[in-house]
């Protein structure tokens, strides 16, 4: 307990001085840097991120447009928080009164935040705020400026050769300001009116250059007249003048201007003119992909929206880690999912290397890992049950996480404690300027979110929720069962909490939470939580250096009350408590090298078990197992060295620290763990690549059962139950085509597991006091061979995905009799052949198809040897062979749907679109399990399928 | 835990029956003949009585053997007492004995009359088995030396109390057991038997009864309207003390009988018999069970090869059975008396029409199951006859399965 309060202390003192060295970091030339920021942003600067859009206003349709000028991008200059950004095509919307820019490399018409724009010219003109709208500065003098406010509106159609067209009607309004105010000017009298004591003088120079205050002409006799009068006035009044917006040429720094370029894609929204209309919110990938919107063009038809193609995986060639895969919940819709629900914890399943025990199963097993040796992160909280309804569902609410990164192989140093993957996903944040939310409704479930600016452009907060209403089915079931009276159901609720305190610090509040539930009869009840809760400080202190602070807790627990006999009426249950502290540092120390470097620490807090008496007749004695404590802690540096243009290489050191806190049990292990990986540029679009790591597991799921089930408990390391530990080596190959039309990976990898926690025969694994007496430390081995094709864009889009991948355990312990003799044996996910293919086609911009192809060889399992008859139970009973030393057949399965996108009204305030499909069309009775049953003295195996049937699934979703 | 079934019965349920999606199939694998005829032995050393081991070998998954092949014919799967068929599966020419660590042996005696069902039956008694001397089966088969593990006598603590419960009228009795303490504190495990005895009467009493032999009715040979039946219990009970305060069992439940089970309806009487065992018993008893009742499912804890403590000398070769070495037993008995619990009779008595007697010969109606409930002639000449089902006057019919001997034991 001593040595764990002292580490805490140790890594906070750290903490406190990679915050000061923040604070000295120095900024040589502003100006060079923000030039190099500028080409190095390119469509990733914070100009750029707004709303990507498109135009309604055809030219087949229309005689006018909405921008001052015409419809062309002009160049200009824009000043955006204080940072003038030159060279930007823009144009200026007098409808709606928007800035409209186009990203320097991709072309994309984009919003900015207008909130943030100080000014900007345009053909030479400068255009100030005026209130909400920007007004042309026409002549800023000493002691006047004149402006020229130009709207437009629409008028009665035209109809010119039998057909109709619309048309804008442009109204210009002159302003004369001063320092009493602003005064609308339209001809010489008014100007005269405002200025009596120049009238003649006014009048005469009227004359004597023949201006005119009619048509097209008016703007610029006003203007004149306006030099001339500034000249005439008094200079007495020149420290009066007005002055404009002074623009601060001051260096922002540039993870504040592309927030989190490295991490987060930009987002863009479609938009319609009008600020009321149909959203649609697609991804673009940063530098690093070759993919991202296929096409934003104007819509072919007037009134509604064009589509927006959306592949936002990451291209991997460029990128030196491997197994890396990073996708968008938004990327889901179009795959077909059983029952219409789109699930993340199902996309990540097609992915190559990782399996899964059943089409419907809880967890996943990522290159031969067992299915808790997964670290599944939402938004830095830990989730130990992420599934619903023993997995039919995920548990997570996809309109609430913004994007997901699944890492296999190169784990960045800044994740540990466990041995086989990373899923991180990152919670969605809440608009700061405009509500938006969300509404979806399936056969099982529905959710729905809502995006609430609390403060706008500050304080945002994001409401998340998903409920089933699944009661009904089992109410379907016939009265004479005795699981008439069953209930099961779930529900889980995110909110997120953004606030932007400045231009350097932002502070997010997450919280997540979810509850399963489910009886058979009236006597029994069982159910599970999962509440995370975390807060988080990202702070930039200069354009090196950025900061990550967070802390928070993670929970879980489940419980399972049996009442039938009232003597014996118990209630079982199991908690599990962590908190943790934080600290991630990015200092990107040169053009070429980023250093990431932090600490981690956990407190574990175990309740392993608690065996309660129900009700006042029942006889159990209250029993509780010790609790269980321990500290986690690790300090983990990483660089990235871009050695050159074709070489880079990722290393990184992780030092993990565990101390148990169990009575009787301490022990402190420690271990250092290796990251690295490095990547060769052979081309410009093919690269080699290489990684080994070393990782190390201090927490353990103990449990019997092939998948993830809601009674799985979990015990921590001690003096008797080692740490995991693992390795894993591998190499991989990628190539695109040069159009950036395909993209293959190839990756091979062996790796080795020790101490993989199983059971003996027997093992009594609840509420036992002596837990590592029955459980052992298995050596394990996996390899494999991974490849994927992806298609990212085209009318034809998606990827194929193959795996061989085997994997083995062994027990070597010589104090118990050892499964299979202590010979290697498969394990429960060792699945050697696996395709998938996940394939979209585009008809048009309103429908397309999906279809999700999945193969995979049958997982193993232990079946019965033989039989043999009992005479006191008076039947035949079955024993059983080596352990997995069987296979179920092979799965094979094609799902279908379509999509409708319904047209997107420009008067439309909502969005919305539907689903539907076959899941299984071929109906193939895919093994879920298989099972023996007893009868007549025989013992009858039999296959039990979950999806037997072709299953059709519609779902509904709307969007605001 | 009830879990393990109602994980695949909500899989089934939920997403099977109510989305209709699901199906079942059979499935076969193809098994290696190389874990085949392994020896099975039942049986445990039982001091201060006769031991019985039965010794069998196993056989495929799919094997073609039925009750009748095992001898288990009759009525209700129930066979009278004769000997084991001449099958593969029945293991006649081992030698058999019992050890202890002080020297001693006892042989046992190939009784192939004994038991019925599948196993020869090999039977020793031991006598008192003493406290710190350890005692093992020992199997001589085919060249081959088969060993138990060695253990020293286990001593069951005493029952405190037999008790019984109904908790509404409609439910079912709870027959509960309490324990007392055990004197080391330690968890007790056991395995639990019993053997019960109720008494019936049949709803009426005939006096006369239909004689097949002569076609005629007659008068009654004995009375028939009151017996007694007895069974035993024919699972594995086990318990385990830990969850329970002071680590011993209270009002732990055995077994149940149901409202309307017969065995309440006059008297029933129950004698309980307690054997401790050792934790490793316990667990392998419970992974039978497990096993038996639920094999395979995804959610269903992976089943493995039974953790036996019978071990092949010569070769490693696997052997099937737990022998244990209890030291004594513990018993209590208890009566259950009418009136001190809700009772429904499962089924009313009725008597057949008149038509149906006139439509039928005797003789039929006697094949049919039916017998003379009552029969009165009168001086006219005439006769009245009054027919019903045999369960209602003959309590040695199946449906009570009882015999007119009356226990020995057995007190008003």
């Amino acid at each position: 307990m001593i040595r764990g309060d002292k580490m805490i202390w140790f890594l906070v003192g750290l903490m406190l001085l990679f915050n000061l060295g923040g604070l000295w970091a120095q900024t040589p030339d502003e100006k060079s840097c923000q030039q190099q920021y500028f080409e190095l942003a390119g469509d990733n600067a914070a100009l750029y991120r707004g709303k990507a859009l498109t135009t309604s206003y055809q030219s087949t349709e229309w005689l006018s447009h909405p921008y001052w000028d015409d419809e062309e991008f002009h160049e200009g200059e824009v000043s955006f928080r204080g940072v003038v950004y030159p060279h930007v095509k823009l144009r200026y919307d007098v409808v709606s009164h928007l800035v409209e820019v186009l990203t320097p490399k991709r072309g994309f018409v984009v919003l900015p935040d207008q909130e943030m724009i100080d000014y900007f010219t345009m053909d030479g003109f400068r255009f100030v705020r005026y209130g909400n709208i920007f007004v042309r500065q026409d002549y800023q003098g000493r002691t006047v400026s004149f402006h020229r406010q130009r709207t437009k509106q629409r008028t009665n159609n035209v109809v010119i050769d039998k057909y109709s067209y619309k048309r804008l009607k442009t109204d210009d309004v002159f302003m004369l300001h001063r320092l009493d105010g602003d005064f609308e000017v339209k001809n010489l009298r008014s100007l005269q009116s405002l200025y009596p004591e120049y009238k003649k003088q006014l009048k005469r120079h009227a004359q004597q250059y023949n201006l005119k205050f009619k048509g097209n002409e008016r703007g610029r006799s006003l203007a004149l007249l306006t030099v001339y009068l500034d000249g005439l006035l008094p200079a007495s009044e020149e420290e009066e003048i007005v002055v404009d917006t002074v623009t601060r040429e001051v260096e922002v720094p540039q993870s504040l201007m592309t927030e989190n370029i490295a991490t987060e894609v930009p987002a863009y929204e479609v938009f319609r003119e009008g600020s009321t209309a149909v959203r649609q919110r697609a991804e673009v990938e940063h530098d690093e992909g070759t993919a991202g919107i296929e096409s934003l063009k104007p819509m072919t038809e007037d009134k509604f929206l064009s589509e927006v193609e959306v592949t936002a995986f990451r291209s991997n060639v460029g990128i030196v880690q491997m197994g890396v895969e990073k996708f968008r919940p938004s990327e889901l819709r179009n795959v077909p999912m059983a029952l219409g629900e789109s699930d993340i914890m199902k996309m990540v399943e097609t992915l190559p290397g990782v399996k899964t025990m059943g089409e419907a199963s809880s967890g996943f097993n990522v290159r031969g890992g067992a299915a808790d040796q997964n670290l599944i992160l939402l938004s830095g909280n830990t989730l130990y049950n992420p599934m619903h309804m023993f997995g039919l569902f995920s548990a997570f609410n996809t309109d609430a996480i913004n994007d997901v990164e699944l890492f296999k192989s190169s784990i960045p140093a800044q994740y540990g404690g466990r041995i086989s993957s990373v899923m991180n996903m990152t919670g969605k944040q809440a608009s700061k300027q405009e509500w938006h939310g969300s509404l979806s409704a399936g056969l099982l479930t529905s959710k729905a979110h809502l995006e609430i600016p609390l403060v706008k452009n500050h304080l945002s907060l994001l409401l998340a929720g998903r409920t089933t209403y699944s009661d009904w089915l089992m109410k379907k079931i016939p009265e004479k069962s005795e699981y008439h009276d069953g209930k099961a159901g779930f529900y889980d609720l995110n909110g997120t909490l953004a606030w932007t305190v400045n231009e350097r610090h932002f502070v997010n509040v997450y919280a997540y939470g979810s509850h399963d539930r489910f009886s058979f009869t009236e006597y029994d009840k069982y159910g599970y939580s999962n509440i995370n809760g975390s807060a988080e400080w990202k702070a930039y202190w200069s354009d090196r250096l950025q900061s990550t602070i967070s802390s928070g807790m993670d929970h879980y627990d489940y419980l399972n009350d049996e009442k039938e006999v009232p003597t014996t009426a118990a209630r079982l249950s199991f908690q599990l408590q962590q908190q943790f502290l934080r600290g991630l540092f990015t200092l990107k120390a040169n053009e070429r090298n980023e250093m990431k470097f932090g600490w981690n620490a956990l407190l574990y807090n175990l309740r392993p078990g608690k065996y309660e008496p129900i009700g006042m007749i029942s006889n159990i004695a209250l029993r509780e197992l010790e609790r269980d404590k321990a500290l986690e802690g690790a300090l983990f540096v990483e660089d990235e060295w871009e050695i050159d243009k074709k070489w880079k290489l990722n290393g990184g050191l992780r030092y993990s620290i565990f101390q148990s806190m169990r009575e009787g049990m301490k022990k402190m292990y420690q271990a250092p763990e290796v990251r690295f990986s490095t990547s060769y540029m052979l081309t410009e679009d093919q690269s080699l690549k290489v990684g080994f790591n070393t990782m190390n597991q201090f927490i353990h799921k103990v449990s019997n059962t092939v998948i993830m089930s809601p009674t799985d408990t979990w015990t921590l390391s001690n003096s008797r139950i080692k740490p995991q530990h693992g390795w894993q080596i591998g190499a991989g190959y990628n190539m695109r085509t040069e159009n950036r039309q395909l993209e293959l990976t190839a990756e091979i990898y062996y790796k080795r597991m020790s101490n993989y926690l199983t059971y003996r025969s027997a093992a009594q694994l609840i509420m036992n006091e002596h837990l590592e007496d029955d459980v052992f430390g298995a050596q394990g081995q996996a390899y494999g061979l991974e490849v994927q094709l992806k298609k990212p864009v085209g009318k034809l889009n998606g990827w194929i995905s193959y795996s061989y991948a085997r994997t083995f355990l062994r027990q070597k312990d010589d104090s118990v009799l050892p499964v299979n003799g202590g010979d290697w044996y498969n394990a429960d996910c060792d699945r050697p052949h696996e395709l998938n293919v996940v394939a979209n086609y585009r008809f048009t911009r309103r429908y397309s198809t999906s279809l999700n192809l999945d193969y995979a060889t049958g997982r193993p399992t232990t079946v019965p040897a033989g039989r043999y008859f009992d005479t006191k139970l008076r039947s035949w009973l079955p024993y059983y062979t080596e352990r997995n030393g069987y296979r179920l057949p092979d799965n094979f399965r094609i799902d279908l749907s379509f999509n409708i996108e319904p047209g997107h009204h420009q008067t439309a305030k909502t969005h919305s679109w539907f689903s539907f499909g076959v899941y299984n069309v071929l109906g193939r009775h895919n093994v879920y399990s298989v099972y023996y049953d007893v009868y007549n003295g025989m013992i009858r195996g039999y296959k039990l399928s979950i999806f037997g049937v072709p299953i059709p699934f519609i779902s509904y979703n709307l969007k605001f | 835990m009830k879990l393990k079934l109602t994980y695949r019965t909500l899989w089934t349920l939920l997403v099977g029956t109510l989305l209709m999606t699901s199906c079942i199939e059979d499935f076969v694998a193809d098994i290696d003949e190389k874990d085949e005829q392994l020896l099975v032995v039942e049986g445990s050393i039982y001091s201060n009585s006769l031991c019985t081991f039965y010794l069998s070998s196993t056989q495929k998954v799919g094997g073609e053997y039925y009750w009748d092949d095992v001898g288990l014919g009759g009525e209700y799967g129930v066979s009278s007492l004769h000997a084991p068929r001449k099958n593969s599966f029945n293991v006649y020419n081992a030698e058999v004995s019992v050890q202890g660590s002080d020297g001693t042996s006892f042989p046992c005696e190939n009784n192939p009359y004994h038991g019925g069902y599948v196993g020869v039956a090999y039977q020793v008694n031991v006598g008192t088995l003493k406290r710190g001397v350890k005692y093992w089966l020992q199997v001589k088969l085919d060249s081959l030396t088969y060993e138990s593990e060695p253990q020293e006598p286990i001593f069951a603590v005493p029952i405190d109390s037999l008790s019984f419960a109904q908790e509404r009228e409609d439910l079912e009795v709870d027959i509960l057991v309490s324990t007392a303490p055990s004197e080391t504190g330690e968890p007790q495990y056991t395995r639990w038997e019993y053997e019960e005895w109720w008494e019936i009467y049949t709803p009426w009493t005939a006096f006369m009864e239909y004689d097949p032999i002569t076609d005629k009715i007659i008068g009654v040979t004995a009375m028939k309207h009151h017996g007694w039946a007895n069974d035993s219990s024919n699972s594995y009970i086990l318990a385990n003390s830990e969850p329970f305060k002071d680590n011993r069992l209270q009002q732990y439940r055995l077994y149940s009988i149901g409202h309307t089970d017969n065995r309440l309806q006059t008297c029933y009487y129950t004698r309980v018999k307690e054997y401790a065992i050792s934790k490793a018993e316990y667990e392998y008893e419970n992974l039978r069970d497990r096993q038996s009742s639920d094999m395979g499912g995804i959610f269903t804890p992976q089943p493995s090869e039974l953790p036996s403590n019978i071990h092949c000398l010569e070769e490693d070769r696997r052997a099937i059975g737990f022998v244990g070495v209890r030291g004594n037993v513990a018993t209590c008995e208890m009566y259950i008396k009418k009136g001190q619990v809700k009772y429904y009779p499962s089924r009313t008595p009725y008597t057949i029409s008149e038509e149906q007697v006139m439509e039928k010969t005797w003789n039929d109606l006697y094949r049919a199951g039916y017998q003379v409930l009552t029969y009165e002639t009168y001086p006219n000449g005439n006769a009245y006859v009054q027919w019903c089902p045999v369960w209602c006057i003959d309590c040695r019919n199946s449906f009570w399965k009882c015999s007119l001997e009356r226990p020995s034991f057995w007190r008003e």
